[in-house]
């Protein structure tokens, strides 16, 4: 499933307001962009309710998303992760663990927090991006690729 | 290593017309990897046919989000729906699940198996001399041994320390790797390829007796001509983009045997016809579903040394819950910790003193695995109370023992507690917790044990496999994964997953030579 621009636009926004700034200088988009490409139809759909959901209540609030600053995005996600109904306290949840999964799976966010884990960045996070072909072809079972 | 062909690699005969073998296996994990092995060592024409693809070195050393969307079921993002959202984990690469777990051993418990014997009719194959036998060969096969002392790191050693001052027994857990070089990452698949999964054991000593495997291959439907089981269709995906591409058709001389998981295999199995008998096909869908603690000491902890799992406590087995030690990469300990933006940074800081244990529960609820009307699959499963209740239990356990060892915050992770929770609370909490409702969705809980979709038993109207797991509704067919289990173990199910499989596939070759010999 494609998300339309205005959506990915506030996907990045609430990673901003959901993420440390120490991993706000990584190539997001390109994470948002294998987000929409590897999730299943009914979790991009779910994505796809939760952003609509963050409109909804900021334009009812009087307040649309888009003119909101971060810090204000921010409350409204603690407010939500402090709510009575569980798919609204659950929002916040998947967004932050899709940003988390970016941040912290990067070697400069680790290193910016002192994790020495990976070496190496993500797929995502590469130059082209690239999403190599998996596996290492006929018999390559337990081999390393070249 | 040969025996694995990708099929954009398969030649183009085999593309177009498919191929012929004397047993057809779908699924290239725990039990389909057993039965490979044996049914090939015993002369029989073998041929795996599995959906994901095989992992090479340099894939293996992968964030988590790289290795989910790699090797994991819809990208890692595959969930049970109940009153709460629970991610169902499970691998989908050669050597299935037993690529990405934990490599925890345990052998099928005693009580379990004499249930299923006394209930279920197991006895017919899966008698507990037999077992013992294959099991002491797996072991052998497998590499099985603790974790050595070295390799147990702080976030084992200190839950060994935790448990020991509640005066809860606990050991270093037993494990299927050969040299482990201790990085916490066997939930990517082992970045030093220390794991003794199927992909490293079974399956080339199966492609030594003459088996072959084509990965990239999604079967579909099994097929049949007069009331029998006689191959699969399935179709070839894309080594990239993972589109379904020609379809194929693959024949099978003597057997078909589905060993695609508690989840792909009653979605086969009825899109295959069977379950018109019986409604059970799907039912009875079981697992360990499991929440964590996370606490944090003031000495360093440094998750990301030691054996990703290696201690654990079976204490409390009899009350249905097990306890373990798991070592979390920071994507996911991000997740589990609270606050957002510089207060969640302010947490990762101190994330190299933080450790986490789990309690896995042997839930007495039943799921369903249907179709969903949306396409695609669709898992329904609900906590009972009772199962809540051992949850809860649990995770004030983990709570105490952390206490215990030290901890000087704890996250219960539970809803309705403070998220970060100084130890000097933890009486009043405990308070707290016990007076929670027992709500599914005041925890966070993960399931990657799972169970009894298809299950074994003596009669077709409450069964869908006989004793020797062949299909009530279709001879020919048989089921050899864990949807045959008539009920979760308690315990994490590989080395019960590989021995059933290899039991019954002694029974299968013994027939099918007998049959070639007439």
């Amino acid at each position: 499933m494609r998300f339309t621009a205005t959506e990915m636009h506030m996907l990045h926004g609430c990673f901003r307001a959901l993420l440390p700034p120490e991993a706000l200088e990584l190539p997001l988009v390109g994470f948002q962009i294998w987000v929409e490409r590897l999730a299943p139809a009914r979790v991009a759909w779910g994505l796809r309710g939760v952003l609509l959901y963050l409109r909804l209540r900021c334009l009812l609030a009087g307040r649309p998303w888009g003119r909101r600053r971060v810090t204000e995005h921010r409350a409204l996600f603690e407010e939500m992760r402090t709510s009575s109904v569980y798919l609204i306290r659950e929002m916040p949840v998947m967004l932050k663990a899709l940003g988390a999964f970016a941040a912290f799976g990067h070697p400069d966010t680790q290193r910016a927090f002192g994790l020495p884990v990976d070496t190496s960045p993500p797929f995502w996070a590469r130059p082209d991006q690239r999403w190599e072909r998996r596996g290492t072809g006929s018999g390559g079972v337990g081999g390393a690729e070249p | 290593m040969t025996g694995v062909h990708r099929a954009d690699a398969l030649p183009a005969e085999v593309r177009r017309h498919g191929d012929i073998a004397d047993v057809i296996i779908v699924g290239s994990g725990a039990a389909g990897s057993a039965a490979a092995r044996v049914l090939a060592e015993a002369g029989l024409d073998v041929l795996v046919l599995e959906e994901g693809a095989p992992i090479g070195l340099a894939e293996r050393r992968r964030d988590v989000f790289s290795g989910f969307a790699a090797h994991w079921r819809d990208a890692g993002f595959q969930v049970a729906e109940g009153r709460a959202f629970t991610p169902v984990l499970q691998g989908v690469c050669v050597g299935g699940t037993t690529v990405v777990n934990g490599a925890i051993i345990h052998r099928l418990p005693e009580p379990i198996h004499r249930q299923w014997l006394r209930e279920h009719g197991a006895g017919h194959l899966f008698d507990a001399r037999s077992l013992e036998r294959i099991f002491d060969t797996l072991d052998r096969e497998l590499s099985v041994a603790p974790v050595a002392p070295d390799h147990q790191g702080e976030n084992n050693r200190l839950m060994g320390v935790g448990f020991d001052a509640l005066g809860l027994s606990s050991h270093p857990i037993a494990r299927n790797v050969a040299g482990c070089e201790a990085s916490a990452r066997c939930l990517q698949g082992c970045p030093n390829e220390r794991k003794r999964s199927m992909d490293a054991t079974l399956l080339p000593r199966a492609f030594a007796d003459g088996a072959r495997l084509y990965a990239d291959c999604r079967v579909e439907r099994v097929l049949t001509r007069g009331g029998r089981a006689v191959g699969v269709r399935a179709r070839l995906l894309d080594a990239i983009t993972r589109a379904p591409g020609p379809a194929v058709t693959f024949r099978a001389r003597r057997a078909v045997v589905l060993a695609a998981s508690a989840v792909e295999t009653p979605r086969l199995l009825r899109r295959s016809g069977v379950g018109r008998t019986t409604d059970l096909v799907g039912r009875r869908f079981q697992a360990h579903p499991g929440t964590a603690v996370l606490a944090e000491f003031d000495a360093p902890v440094e998750m990301w040394k030691g054996a990703t799992q290696g201690h654990e406590s079976l204490a409390r087995w009899d009350e249905r819950m097990k306890f373990e030690a798991l070592a979390l990469p920071p994507e996911l300990g991000a997740v589990r910790l609270p606050g957002l933006g510089p207060a969640l940074g302010d947490e990762m800081r101190r994330y190299g003193h933080i450790a986490q244990w789990a309690v896995q529960v042997r839930a007495r609820a039943h799921g369903r695995v249907t179709e969903s009307l949306l396409g695609g699959k669709r898992i329904r499963y609900d906590l009972e109370d009772a199962d809540m209740e051992v949850v809860k239990s649990g995770v004030a356990t983990l709570m105490q023992a952390a206490a215990a060892a030290g901890a000087r915050v704890l996250y219960p992770g539970v809803h309705g507690l403070a998220e970060r929770l100084p130890v000097a609370d933890l009486p009043a909490a405990l308070r707290t917790l016990s007076g929670l409702s027992p709500d599914p969705r005041r925890v966070h809980c993960i399931m990657a044990h799972l169970f009894g979709t298809a299950v074994m038993g003596e009669d077709p109207g409450s069964a869908v496999v006989s004793p020797s797991l062949e299909c009530h509704e279709l001879p020919g067919l048989y089921v050899f994964d864990s949807s045959v289990f008539p009920t979760n173990l308690g315990v994490n199910p590989q080395h019960t997953i590989c021995a059933m499989a290899w039991r019954a596939a002694e029974a299968l070759a013994e027939s099918a030579v007998a049959a070639q010999a007439s």
